[in-house]
């Protein structure tokens, strides 16, 4: 019977590199995988009573995660870096499991958005990963 | 090292404005019975978690206080209650021996219930909720 887990432990990290020499990044918050999915290929014919889809190729797909934001750390000053170099870098998920199931996938940082800056919140900032590769 | 209470107490004390009004009448928890005055009392209501993805406790992000001015007169209670709110809401910097990233003052509603008054002869109380990063 499968187990269940709670998203507590997750670690996100990345090499920057595109190898496999990860970093982690500290204080995320929430973090939205990669989707998985399909391009559809209507095959509907005139005569058919139903529409007819069969599978394509996979579609591109974007991963983001917001973190609590420290302009002064070292790994999450790189996230602007690879920003600026349009560099694709090799993102890694690694979930709650026993025995941690991974996520590896390259993909190049889109978007950096310092989230709305309030007196008495911590400072957040969303990292938008457009996926370039395979997740493996 | 001190606690954020004992620090709380601290900065409290060492403002020329609230000495002037209390002394060093700041009290956390209990208030000592040879107290005949004007007092400031204080106790901590809750704090205020950071949780993050990974696992592991992190520093609280926040800890609240009840903080409660207390006279027998009116006037008196609203300017001590004033002098904390001066030292206290929107602060940032040393805090005793170590430094905050804020503190904010608000005034508490007004179904709070008093703690800090241990006498039965109805001193005024003005109450807030301190909240310090």
């Amino acid at each position: 019977m499968a187990s269940k887990y709670i998203g507590l432990g997750t670690v996100i990290s990345v090499d920057a590199a595109g190898g496999s020499v990860f970093a982690t990044i500290d204080l995320c918050v929430t973090g939205t995988p990669p989707k998985r999915e399909r391009d559809l290929v209507d095959f509907t014919t005139l005569d058919a009573t139903l529409q007819v889809h069969e599978p394509g190729i996979e579609k591109h797909s974007e991963y983001s995660f917001d973190h609590v934001w420290d302009p002064d750390d070292t790994n999450q000053t790189a996230l602007y870096t690879l920003f600026g170099s349009k560099v694709k870098a090799n993102w890694k998920i690694t979930y709650t499991d026993a025995t941690p199931a991974t996520w590896t996938f390259l993909g190049f940082v889109s978007g950096v958005e310092v989230q709305p800056v309030e007196y008495n919140k911590p400072l957040m900032r969303r990292i938008t990963v457009q996926r370039t590769g395979a997740i493996t | 090292m001190a606690d954020v209470a004992t620090r709380l107490r601290t900065h409290l004390v060492t403002d020329s404005a609230i000495a002037a009004l209390v002394g060093e009448n700041v009290h956390q928890g209990n208030v000592p019975q040879s107290i005949d005055g004007d007092y400031i009392w204080f106790g901590r209501s809750g704090v205020e978690s950071l949780r993050v993805l990974a696992a592991g406790a992190i520093d609280p992000l926040a800890v609240r206080f009840d903080v409660e001015a207390i006279s027998h007169d009116l006037d008196r209670c609203q300017q001590i209650a004033s002098a904390i709110r001066t030292r206290c809401d929107a602060y940032r910097g040393t805090f005793a021996d170590t430094t905050v990233q804020g503190i904010f003052v608000e005034d508490h509603s007004d179904d709070y219930i008093p703690r800090g008054v241990f006498s039965d002869d109805g001193p005024h109380v003005a109450a807030m909720n301190v909240e310090i990063f």
